[in-house]
């Protein structure tokens, strides 16, 4: 019959589709489920169905990958707490207030989001050999806020602040609130959930980033991406490198469930300014 | 007292002028709106008022308190906006009780009010819900109430109605003018739609470009405009272009072309060789029923016959009038004869003067 036809035939388009979603992201996270799988089996030569479970790779870990690991927790944390902090009162100022030229600072703070991490890597490096900036931690942290999480949380920070429409402030002010009141009552619950994601985000990629840190940084000061790459580099892939990789994607996969889970699928897109919600 | 003056009010936006020195005083108790175009200055005026914006010149009194320089947040204003601006992270309760929170209220007394405000609006019931599961008519009531239940010395609404659909406008626009006359408070009101104005309002400021054009009372506004941009904006018109050409007591005969017309008024401005525009409201033209002589009498062509349940419009095109029909509205009763492409007479005898743009 004519409807039979057309059933199966809508069956079998929703099969190939499925299917293409699925090989797709079978391609795209292969590398990432060969890295744990390693790193559970000992060994690169992974076999589909494991036939030996091991933590040696994880107890090969050494310090300095450790040592490693902790610097890049800390830059990332102190960088995104500096990044956020600016960004979010200078996307208020930028967008409310009443600065000369404030359209073209604001691109300006953006321009890094935008230019190819190479160029800016080369670019700091050339800034900071005179300044004697290479190789230290404090340079590291400059070269991050400036060149990396300012500019990214400030873009998030932006869209924000234009998702609220000024008349709630208005309304606010009207009714009798001062600045401060309004901030607290107005401002930080409707920005809230936004900053929030935003931070996790800056921190996240802040976290991982290679190149900056790649040109800036010297052996004393080598984030974990940097380290592992110059490893694996000079060693091939060894068991500390295919541990301390699966750690890593583990925190990213941890970081997509915590923004799922609290602030929605959208969120994980990169949408972080609907002020109109409750 | 919660009467407001303005006074030389000037707003400049760069080199842009969008307040003009704005002069007028508001009694209390008065429901006075502001109307214009867009651009004409009328939001800027009132975002001046609520201290929003600030002013480059001019003072402004509540009362006898010079309140120029105080903050918005000291004015003791209720403002409705145009979306309402509920906040939406608190519920409805909340919202209205914002006003009340930050003069101070007790809790029982905060209780009291919210829950009189929302009886005023019609509702009651409401207080747990969230803004963004209301409707917009809803939504504009709760913004009310929550101008209302601190006891403002003044109330602005800035173009409430304008998001709201055409039956909706209509009920909720007497239902606000009736709220004005029990509570009696002082109300300033911006809109573009000058229907609302003529309906709902005391007294009519016209402004256009930033300047005052007219001041007056609905009937004022409507049946004696000063100038031509208030003869076509407020209600319809009819317009014809002449000059003066002789002024016996307040009769000034006006010639048009070939036509020759008797326009009564007293105002002093009008001389002979004046250019004037004579304007004739849509109702104000009548079909020459019988051979009397009458003034006034323009031989035209029914050139379309539109039926609005109410009345009748009917579009006529008359010779060296201008290029645009005349438009006449009589009682359907009157019109079932015409038809169109027939030739009548009609004639006005109720018309204003003004001076020629």
């Amino acid at each position: 019959m004519e409807t039979g036809l057309r059933k199966t035939f809508s069956y079998i388009l929703d099969t190939i589709k499925y299917s293409y979603v699925a090989l797709m992201i079978l391609w795209l996270i292969f590398p990432l489920i060969l890295i744990i799988y390693a790193s559970f089996q000992g060994t690169l030569d992974v076999k589909l169905i494991p036939d030996k479970f091991t933590l040696d790779t994880y107890r090969a870990i050494t310090p300095e990958y450790w040592k490693s690991f902790k610097l890049s927790l800390v830059l990332a944390l102190f960088s995104t707490i500096i990044s956020v902090g600016m960004a979010a009162p200078a996307a208020w100022a930028f967008k409310r207030g009443t600065i000369p030229g404030k359209r073209f600072l604001s691109i300006i703070l953006m321009v890094p989001n935008i230019v190819p991490k190479i160029i800016l890597a080369i670019a700091l490096l050339r800034l900071f050999i005179p300044l004697r900036l290479t190789n230290t931690n404090t340079g590291l942290l400059i070269a991050l806020v400036g060149a990396y999480g300012l500019p990214l949380a400030y873009g998030y920070c932006e869209a924000i602040v234009e998702g609220i429409p000024e008349s709630y402030e208005q309304a606010a002010m009207v009714l009798g609130a001062n600045y401060p009141t309004i901030l607290r009552k107005i401002l930080i619950p409707l920005m809230g959930p936004g900053i929030l994601v935003s931070t996790l985000f800056v921190f996240m990629r802040t976290l991982m980033t290679f190149l900056i840190v790649l040109f800036i940084a010297g052996p004393g000061a080598t984030t974990i991406s940097v380290r592992l790459f110059q490893d694996v580099v000079e060693r091939g892939a060894q068991f500390e490198s295919i541990a301390m990789t699966s750690i890593l994607i583990f925190i990213t996969i941890l970081f997509y469930i915590v923004v799922n889970k609290f602030f929605g699928a959208s969120a994980l897109s990169g949408n972080v300014f609907d002020g109109k919600k409750g | 007292m919660s009467s407001i003056s303005l006074k030389n009010i000037v707003k400049k936006f760069d080199e842009v002028i969008a307040v003009n020195n704005i002069n007028f005083e508001i009694k209390d108790g008065e429901f006075v709106t502001l109307l214009g175009p867009s651009g004409c200055g009328k939001t800027t005026t009132l975002k001046i008022i609520a201290g929003l914006l600030e002013q480059t010149e001019g003072e402004i009194y509540f009362g006898d308190k010079n309140i120029t320089n105080l903050p918005s947040h000291k004015r003791n204003i209720g403002l409705v906006f145009q979306d309402y601006a509920l906040f939406p992270h608190m519920n409805v309760y909340k919202n209205v009780s914002f006003g009340l929170e930050m003069k101070k209220f007790n809790k029982k007394e905060i209780d009291k009010r919210v829950k009189r405000a929302l009886e005023m609006v019609d509702m009651e019931g409401f207080e747990e819900r969230r803004p963004g599961e209301l409707s917009g008519g809803q939504q504009q009531r709760i913004a009310m109430a929550r101008a209302l239940a601190f006891d403002p010395e003044l109330l602005l609404f800035d173009e409430p109605l304008s998001n709201l659909d055409a039956k909706l406008r209509q009920n909720i626009r007497l239902e606000l003018r009736t709220l004005q006359e029990t509570t009696k408070k002082t109300t300033i009101y911006v809109t573009h739609d000058q229907q609302e104005a003529l309906e709902i309002s005391d007294r009519i400021i016209l402004m256009n470009k930033g300047f005052i054009e007219q001041i007056g009372t609905p009937e004022e506004l409507y049946d004696n405009p000063q100038s031509y941009f208030a003869a076509d904006f407020i209600g319809s018109n009819n317009f014809i272009k002449g000059k003066v050409i002789d002024v016996t007591g307040d009769t000034k005969t006006i010639q048009s072309y070939e036509n020759i017309f008797k326009v009564k008024t007293a105002d002093k401005k009008f001389n002979i060789g004046s250019e004037v525009i004579i304007c004739i409201r849509p109702e104000n033209l009548r079909l020459l029923t019988d051979n009397e002589p009458k003034d006034n009498v323009l031989p035209a062509e029914v050139a379309h016959k539109i039926y609005v349940g109410s009345l009748v419009v009917l579009q006529l095109k008359v010779k060296n009038i201008s290029d645009n029909y005349l438009k006449m509205e009589i009682n359907p009763s009157e019109a079932k004869h015409l038809k169109e492409g027939q030739n009548v007479k009609v004639y006005f005898s109720t018309s204003n003067l003004v001076p020629a743009e």
